[in-house]
C-alpha cells in the first residue's frame, strides 16, 4: 500500500492516535477499495471522525471502572461486582467505536476484560488485591482509547491543488486543438452529408450520416453545453409532443429515420438538410468562441464515458440506423484522447489510478473491436445480444467507476 | 475455545441481543446472556427485545469460526446477489475477496462514513441513505457463498482451484421434478445473502459492495424478501408462508452446536479450506396463490399436513406434538403425499441425517404477464453436503411418486410452486482474525 502521499494517515500518526488501515491506495483519499494490489484485509478506516455521542459513551463507561476500582479499595466485592458488570456490557454497545479506530487497542482491551473478567466475576471468592492490578491494567487500556478519541481531529481529507504549470498548458492546448479540428470535421463531414440527402443518393446519404455522427459524438459533450442547439441537432422525436411527426424535430435524427427506414428523400429532407447544416456550422462558431480549460476537458471526457452507457449500450441513440457502436466508438475515442494527454499528471498523483484507467479504456475498446468490420462499419446494434451488451456495460461501468476519481485526482472542481 | 471466542460465539447466537438489554438494566438484573446459567436467567428471557433501547448496539459480530447470516436469527429483510467474476487471473480473486472482506467487516460494523471525510472533489464515499452516523443497529450480515463455476466452468479451471472444490459442490440440477428454472436467475460465481432489519441497509451494503467491486463483479441476479418473525418457544415457528401455513416447526434447532455440526457445518470430508462452512441449496419458489387461495382449508390442510391455525400436525392439538407417521402408515390422518411427510418422512436415522437448516423469505415482484401475483418463497437449505441432504430429500422422497408407498405421486403442493432459480453455493468458514480474509485458505492454498 502507498502511504507516502496520504495526509490523513500523517495527520493521525503526527496526532499520536490510534493506526488507521486505509483501504485506499496511493492519495486517493476516498477509501473505497477498488484499486487492485496489495489491499489489507483489515476493514477500511471509515470512522476516525469524534462525534459528541461515540465519546459521551466511551467517558460513561469509563466511569464504571472508576466506580469498580472504588469498591475494590473498600472491599466492596459485591458493589465492584455490579459496577464491573455495567462496564462488561456497556462494552458491547462501543466495542465498534474503538474497533473502528484501532484493532490493536481493541485486542488489549479484550485482554485485560477477560482477566478481569475471570478474577472478579467468574472466581466464586474473588479478592479484591488480587483484582485491582488486573483493573489497572484494563483502566490504562481503555483510558488511552477515551483520551485518543478525546484529542482526535476531525479526519483532514486530502485537498490537493489543481494541476497547474507550463506542461499543464500544453495539455490543455493540445485537447483544445484536437476538439476544434474535430469541430471543423463536423462541420465539413455535415455538409457532405446534406449534399448526399440533397442529391437524393440513399447510399451516399447511409455513409455520410454515420461519418458526421462520429464527429458529432466525438464533440458531444461541447455541443450539449449548447442547449438549444444540442436539441436541434441531436433531439430525438420522444423530446416533443407529436414525437415522430412533430413539425420542431429536426436535425439528424429525422433524416437517419428518413434514410434508413423510410428510405425516402425529398423537399422536407431537403430543408431539414440545409437547416442542420446552419446549426452545425453555428454551433462551431460558439464552440470556437469557447475557452478549454482542464476542467472542460476532463469533466467532457468523464461525460463522454457517461453518455456511452447512457444511449449508446441501451441501442437508444441511433434507433433507425442501428449505428449506436459508431457513436459508442466516438465517445470513447475523444475521451481517450483527453485522458492520455492528461495522464501523467494522473501518474503522478496516483499511479495505481492511471493504470486502472488506462487499462479500463483499453478494455473497453477490446470488448468493441470486434464490432467492427476492416473498413471500421459497426455491426448493427439489433444483431449484438444481450449478453455482449451486458459485457459492454460493466466493462464501461468499470471504466466510469475509475474515472470518477480522476478530476478529484488532479485537484479540479469538476 | 478461549472466553473471548466463546464470547463472540454467543454473540453469534443472537443472545448478544439479550446480553444488551441486560447491559441497559445491569445494575438492576447484573445479569447478562453470555455468563447467565439457566438458574439465573430471566423466565422468558427469549421475549427481550432491544429495540427500545438507545445505546444498545445490535450490529453482529463479523469475526467468527462460521459465516453470520447461517445461525445467527433472521432478520426481517433480505437480498439475495448473484454476481459473475469478471476476471480470470487468481491474484485479482484474491484482491477482489479481500476488497469484500474488508467492507463487508466495515459494514457489518456500522461505519457507513461520516461527513467529514468527504473529499468535496470526489464522489463521496457514503451514498448517504442511512444518513452520516455510525450504526450501532440493523443487525446486518453479509454471507457470501462461492458458486461451482468459481471453481469450474464448462471444464476450464478458471483459477487453478478445481481440485479444491468442496465435494459436493455443482450447478443447480436442471432435471429436478417440477423445476421451471430461468437460466437468468439461476447460479453465478459467487452468491451474497444480505439480511438486516430493513431493506434500506441491504441496499446500502450492495450499493457499497458492487462500487467496491466494479470491474472485478458483474451483477446476475437479484431478488429481495421479506418476513415477519415473531417470538416462538422452541419446536414452534417464528413465522407464515404466503400460503398461510406456519414456516420453521421442526427446523434444525441452532442452539444445538452437536446437532449443526452434524447436519450443517462440512467436516473432515471437505478439503481443509472448507471445513466450518456450509452449503446453501438456495431456491427462488414462485407460488400460484390465486390458485391456492381457491383451494378449501381441507385441501390446503392436507397438502401441507398440519392445521393452519395451530401449526399442529394433522390429528394433533399442538404445535409441539410430535408426528407419529409410523402410526398413520396408511395416510390416514396426514396424507402420504403431504408437505411433511415428503420433506420430513421421520425414518429414524435415515432421514434425520439428511435434515437441513432452512431460512426462509417471502417475496413479491409484482404481476406476470397474465397479470398474477409474482409471488412466492425465497428457500435456503443449509446443509453439511447438499446431495445427501437437500438433492437427496427432493429426488428420493419430496418428488419420488413411489415414496413413501407406491403411487403416492410427487408431493401435492409441487401442483402450487414452482423453481424458478436460485443455485446451489458454498459458504466458507467465517474470518476468525483480523489478518484474515474470507476464503483465504482456499485462494493462497
Amino acid at each position: 500500500m502507498t502511504r507516502k502521499t496520504s495526509y490523513t494517515f500523517n495527520l493521525l500518526a503526527l496526532a499520536g492516535l490510534l493506526t488507521l488501515t486505509l483501504a485506499a491506495c496511493g492519495s486517493d483519499p476516498t477509501p473505497a477499495p477498488t484499486s487492485p494490489g496489495p489491499a489489507k484485509t483489515t476493514a477500511a478506516a471509515t470512522s476516525g471522525a469524534s462525534n459528541s455521542d461515540e465519546l459521551a459513551a466511551l467517558r460513561t463507561l469509563n466511569a464504571r471502572l472508576s466506580e469498580t476500582e472504588t469498591a475494590l479499595k473498600k472491599d466492596d466485592l459485591e458493589g465492584a461486582r455490579k459496577a464491573y458488570k455495567a462496564f462488561d456490557d456497556g462494552w458491547y454497545d462501543v466495542e465498534s467505536i474503538v474497533r473502528t479506530r484501532s484493532k490493536e487497542a481493541y485486542r488489549d482491551i479484550e485482554q485485560a476484560m477477560t482477566k478481569v473478567g475471570r478474577e472478579l466475576l467468574r472466581n466464586e471468592k474473588p479478592v479484591s488485591a488480587d483484582v485491582l492490578p488486573l483493573l489497572a491494567t484494563l483502566q490504562s487500556t481503555y483510558g488511552a482509547s477515551v483520551k485518543a478519541a478525546e484529542t482526535a481531529k476531525p479526519v483532514a481529507v486530502a485537498k490537493v491543488p489543481a494541476i497547474s504549470g507550463a506542461e499543464v498548458e500544453a495539455a490543455t492546448s493540445k485537447v483544445s486543438e484536437y476538439l476544434m479540428s474535430r469541430t471543423d470535421g463536423l462541420v465539413k463531414t455535415t455538409g457532405d452529408f446534406a449534399a448526399a440527402v440533397k442529391a437524393r443518393d440513399l447510399a451516399k446519404a447511409k455513409t455520410g450520416y454515420t461519418v458526421a455522427r462520429f464527429d458529432y459524438e466525438s464533440v458531444e459533450f461541447l455541443a450539449e453545453a449548447f442547449k438549444d442547439f444540442d436539441v436541434a441537432i441531436d433531439a430525438r422525436p420522444d423530446a416533443f409532443p407529436q414525437g415522430e411527426t412533430d413539425p420542431n424535430w429536426t436535425g439528424f435524427h429525422p433524416l437517419e429515420k428518413a434514410i434508413f427506414v423510410d428510405g425516402k428523400l425529398d423537399e422536407r429532407t431537403d430543408k431539414l438538410a440545409d437547416g442542420l447544416v446552419k446549426d452545425v456550422t453555428a454551433l462551431r462558431d460558439e464552440i470556437k468562441k469557447m475557452t478549454i480549460d482542464p476542467v472542460v476537458a476532463i469533466g467532457g471526457a468523464a461525460e463522454l464515458i457517461e453518455e456511452i452507457q447512457a444511449g449508446k449500450i441501451t441501442g437508444e441513440e441511433e434507433r433507425y440506423s442501428r449505428t449506436d457502436l459508431n457513436d459508442f466508438r466516438a465517445n470513447l475515442q475523444s475521451a481517450k484522447f483527453v485522458y492520455d494527454t492528461y495522464g501523467p499528471f494522473v501518474q503522478q498523483r496516483n499511479a495505481v489510478l492511471h493504470t486502472e484507467v488506462q487499462n479500463r479504456l483499453s478494455e473497453v475498446e477490446k470488448a468493441i473491436a470486434p464490432l467492427f468490420d476492416a473498413q471500421g462499419v459497426a455491426t448493427d446494434y439489433t444483431k449484438v445480444d444481450d449478453k455482449t451488451r451486458k459485457i459492454l456495460a460493466q466493462k464501461v461501468e468499470a471504466l466510469a467507476d475509475a474515472f470518477s476519481r480522476v478530476s478529484g485526482t488532479l485537484g479540479l472542481k469538476v | 475455545m478461549s472466553e473471548m471466542n466463546r464470547r463472540t460465539v454467543l454473540k453469534a447466537l443472537g443472545l448478544a441481543t439479550a446480553g444488551a438489554v441486560a447491559g441497559g438494566a445491569a445494575t438492576v438484573a447484573g445479569f447478562k446472556a453470555g455468563e447467565a446459567s439457566p438458574a439465573t436467567a430471566p423466565t422468558g428471557g427469549s421475549s427481550i427485545t432491544v429495540h427500545n433501547s438507545p445505546t444498545a448496539s445490535t450490529l453482529l459480530p463479523f469475526e467468527g469460526v462460521h459465516q453470520a447470516g447461517i445461525i445467527t436469527d433472521p432478520p426481517e429483510a433480505v437480498l439475495l446477489v448473484a454476481l459473475d467474476v469478471l476476471s480470470s487471473d487468481r491474484n485479482e480473486l484474491v484482491n477482489l475477496f479481500k476488497t469484500l472482506t474488508a467492507r463487508t467487516q466495515t459494514l457489518m460494523g456500522g461505519a457507513i462514513g461520516t461527513a467529514g471525510e468527504e473529499n468535496p472533489d470526489f464522489p463521496p464515499h457514503n451514498t448517504g441513505e442511512l444518513g452520516f452516523e455510525p450504526l450501532r443497529e440493523g443487525r446486518l450480515a453479509i454471507t457470501v457463498g462461492l458458486g461451482a463455476s468459481l471453481f469450474e466452468q464448462t471444464g476450464k479451471d478458471r483459477f487453478g482451484l478445481a481440485a479444491q472444490r468442496p465435494i459436493a459442490l455443482k450447478p443447480m440440477p436442471r432435471d429436478l421434478a417440477g423445476d421451471r428454472l430461468n437460466p437468468a436467475m439461476t447460479d453465478g460465481d459467487l452468491f451474497l445473502q444480505i439480511s438486516s432489519d430493513h431493506p434500506i441497509y441491504n441496499l446500502h451494503a450492495l450499493r457499497d459492495i458492487l462500487r467496491a467491486t466494479k470491474g472485478q463483479l458483474s451483477p446476475l441476479w437479484m431478488q429481495p424478501g421479506f418476513q415477519r418473525f415473531v417470538e416462538a418457544g422452541p419446536g414452534q415457528a417464528k413465522a407464515r408462508g404466503l400460503l398461510g401455513f406456519k414456516d420453521g416447526t421442526s427446523n434444525l434447532d441452532t442452539k444445538d452446536s452437536e446437532l449443526m455440526s452434524n447436519l450443517v457445518w462440512a467436516g473432515a470430508d471437505e478439503p481443509s479450506w472448507a471445513q466450518g462452512g456450509t452449503y446453501a441449496a438456495v431456491r427462488l419458489i414462485r407460488e400460484q396463490i390465486e390458485r391456492w387461495d381457491r383451494l378449501t382449508l381441507n385441501q390446503q390442510e392436507s397438502s401441507i399436513g398440519r392445521h393452519k391455525t395451530t401449526g399442529a400436525v394433522l390429528g394433533k392439538d399442538k404445535e409441539t406434538d410430535p408426528a407419529k407417521f409410523d402410526q398413520d402408515a396408511a395416510g390416514e390422518q396426514v396424507p402420504l403425499d403431504s408437505h411433511i411427510r415428503k420433506a420430513n418422512p421421520r425414518l429414524g436415522a435415515e432421514s434425520e441425517k439428511r435434515r437441513i437448516l432452512r431460512r426462509g423469505y417471502l417475496y413479491m415482484n409484482g404481476v406476470d404477464k397474465s397479470g398474477l401475483l409474482d409471488a412466492g418463497f425465497l428457500f435456503m437449505g443449509f446443509c453439511r453436503n447438499v446431495e445427501e441432504q437437500f438433492e437427496f430429500v427432493k429426488r428420493n422422497y419430496m418428488t419420488n411418486r413411489n415414496f413413501p408407498q407406491a403411487n403416492t405421486g410427487a408431493q401435492d403442493l409441487d401442483e402450487y410452486l414452482f423453481c424458478i432459480g436460485g443455485g446451489y453455493f458454498y459458504l466458507p468458514p467465517g474470518v476468525r482474525s483480523p489478518d484474515r480474509f474470507l476464503a483465504d485458505a482456499l485462494l493462497l492454498g
